[in-house]
């Protein structure tokens, strides 16, 4: 647990048979295995289409939480935007105008911007909010990552690591 | 603001909002009259049907269900249907009770983030539900909470809410033990309490003059508002089985959408989803439903789209209902399934997804490899009916400044709630190598 009972949770957004929309999804995979090897119980994770209100739910009483999506952003595939509601090791995270931030770039009718805004208005968004918005480059029928997506999921898992770190430190 | 029709005007909406998928709309009107409706889906075209020979027959199941993250169990009960059919096995007593249970969780779910999160901004004059939820907060709470009930529903009976994998051909891997499903009664005690003030909040919303004559088309069960199973109708006479359905139905593909456009093979267009579940079963919601139905103003028919929120609605409470009647009674079966064999034959199988019918069909070898398949769902069905209600309704309204207009043609697309993400795809695939 982190802070008075508050939990941190990791979300993974996307579509693991849509070949780059798993990035948040495989994420998750690799996450859970990092964690089961350091012994490590106090995150919860969870692999989500994007849909918001499910997004809200699995956040719902979060000190920390991190969400990891797949992004059609115009970048190169595999470019890397990380926001943060503490404004702390990238963008800061204006709540109430994600979607203007990064809203065209995600891969969900209504989600991840919108569950965002959305709890922002219902004040329902955990104490802290880190999102991973990683640039996609194939989003057909598959399974596989295109190689710079598969890195840069490697770069967030690490990043990630830290995040948990620095709030176990904290907490 | 309204002002004097224009002689020649365009209505075009690159990227729909609030739907599922990605759709554009497109309006050319001259001379006052429509000349062009287009209802663009160009959602890449999604293979499911190919990819899914030469596989098991066990698992389109899980495969299926893949193609949508709102209406899963739809894909995955049509399946069952289409393969059990084949294999001349019929599933019913508990193990059909669980699966109407299910497929409640569903329709409960899927409606209701379509009611509070998609549609109802549109009545309230708001460009999103974030902006509705800065003014009607407790109004949004609300619906997500009861979304947040079908959810529950679908992990208690599914194993999880999206893509549940709990079932199988036959019936289930497991089964919820009788004292599991009555610590849920509470649950959906609250559900059906939430649907009811749903029912209530959207009976209040302002509604446009719109009526059509539709061709509406939805099973029919004879004791039941149907779900799960029964014959397809229609108000015009149809009465046909699931075999029959490529006999009265095809699909064919316009340049504009890669979802397939779905006909009466008379060429009429026709109606799915709730509205025409209403119109053809009325009769057989349970006395409080359609009691709550009456005071909400509808009398047993409704021909005006915008008014399919109050039908969704209804359908919402019918599904609390539904799943309360299911727990009292549920008594735990033998085996979570029934055994199915692989027998070389063509089965057929309709289930009413939260948007309208979708049919299966599947054939298979002596050893149970699929040889082909053919799946249509509801928004391909409704997309030419869609186009028609933007066409009539934009001649009707031409007072309308632009804004407003496109305004309320994209509102009348999404009074189908279409999932264009379910509905782009292609039967056939032909490269031309010069």
């Amino acid at each position: 647990m982190t802070g008075r009972g508050l939990t941190t949770v990791v979300i993974g957004v996307g579509n693991r048979f849509r070949r780059d929309d798993g990035a948040g999804p495989v994420l998750v995979d690799r996450l859970n295995a990092r964690l089961a090897h350091s012994g490590c119980c106090d995150v919860r994770t969870h692999e989500l289409d994007g849909e918001a209100s499910r997004i809200i739910e699995a956040w719902s009483g979060a000190a920390l939480a991190i969400v990891v999506d797949a992004a059609r952003s115009g970048d190169e595939p595999g470019t890397l935007r990380r926001y943060d509601t503490d404004g702390a090791g990238g963008e800061g995270l204006d709540c109430a105008g994600a979607s203007v931030a990064w809203g065209a770039a995600s891969t969900h009718g209504l989600g991840v911007s919108e569950a965002v805004e959305l709890a922002g208005a219902l004040d329902r968004l955990p104490q802290r909010l880190i999102v991973y918005a990683i640039g996609g480059a194939d989003f057909s029928e598959g399974t596989e990552l295109s190689p710079p997506v598969g890195q840069a999921v490697e770069e967030v898992l690490d990043l990630v690591l830290v995040d948990l770190a620095h709030t176990m430190k904290d907490s | 603001m309204t002002h004097r029709a224009q002689p020649s005007r365009t209505l075009e909406v690159g990227a729909l909002a609030r739907v599922e998928g990605e759709g554009a709309m497109y309006v050319q009107t001259t001379d006052g009259r429509v000349t062009d409706v287009q209802l663009r889906i160009y959602e890449p075209p999604r293979f499911f049907e190919a990819f899914l020979r030469g596989r098991r027959f066990t698992e389109p199941v899980d495969i299926t269900a893949r193609i949508c993250g709102i209406c899963p169990v739809a894909y995955q009960m049509s399946a069952c249907r289409a393969i059990e059919d084949a294999c001349g096995v019929e599933v019913d007593g508990p193990l059909r009770d669980l699966r109407r249970l299910l497929y409640f969780g569903e329709w409960i779910e899927s409606h209701t983030l379509h009611v509070y999160m998609l549609h109802a901004p549109d009545f309230l004059g708001y460009e999103s539900a974030i902006e509705m939820a800065k003014d009607h907060r407790e109004t949004v709470e609300k619906g997500l909470e009861l979304k947040r009930i079908g959810n529950e529903l679908l992990e208690l009976i599914g194993g999880r809410a999206v893509h549940p994998i709990n079932v199988r051909v036959g019936g289930f891997y497991r089964v919820p033990s009788r004292r599991e499903l009555r610590a849920f009664r509470g649950r959906m005690e609250r559900a059906r309490d939430l649907a009811l003030e749903t029912i209530q909040l959207v009976a209040g919303f302002d509604f446009p003059d719109f009526e059509q004559d539709y061709i509406f088309v939805a099973l029919r069960h004879p004791t039941e508002y149907p779900i799960l199973d029964g014959r397809l109708v229609s108000n015009r006479g149809l009465d046909i089985t699931a075999g029959e359905f490529d006999d009265h139905f095809i699909e064919e593909h316009l340049a504009h959408s890669t979802a397939l456009h779905a006909h009466l093979l008379d060429g009429n267009h026709y109606f799915v989803g709730p509205l025409a579940r209403y119109n053809l079963n009325a009769d057989h919601l349970p006395a409080p439903v359609a009691e709550a139905a009456v005071e909400a103003g509808l009398d047993g028919s409704c021909n005006n789209p915008f008014r399919s929120i109050i039908v969704r609605a209804v359908e919402v409470l019918y599904a609390c209902h539904g799943a309360l009647e299911v727990i009292d009674g549920y008594e735990e079966p033998d085996r979570p399934a029934v055994e199915v064999d692989a027998v070389a034959a063509t089965g057929h199988g309709f289930t009413e997804a939260p948007r309208g019918i979708l049919y299966h069909r599947y054939s298979l070898d002596g050893e149970g490899v699929i040889t082909d398949a053919r799946i249509v769902p509801p928004t391909s069905q409704n997309q030419a009916t869609i186009e028609h209600d933007l066409w009539h309704f934009v001649e009707s309204h031409l007072e309308l400044d632009q804004d407003a207009l496109t305004r309320s043609c994209e509102q009348a697309i999404r009074n189908y709630d279409p999932c264009i993400s379910c509905s782009a795809h292609f039967l056939d695939l032909v490269v031309d190598h010069r």
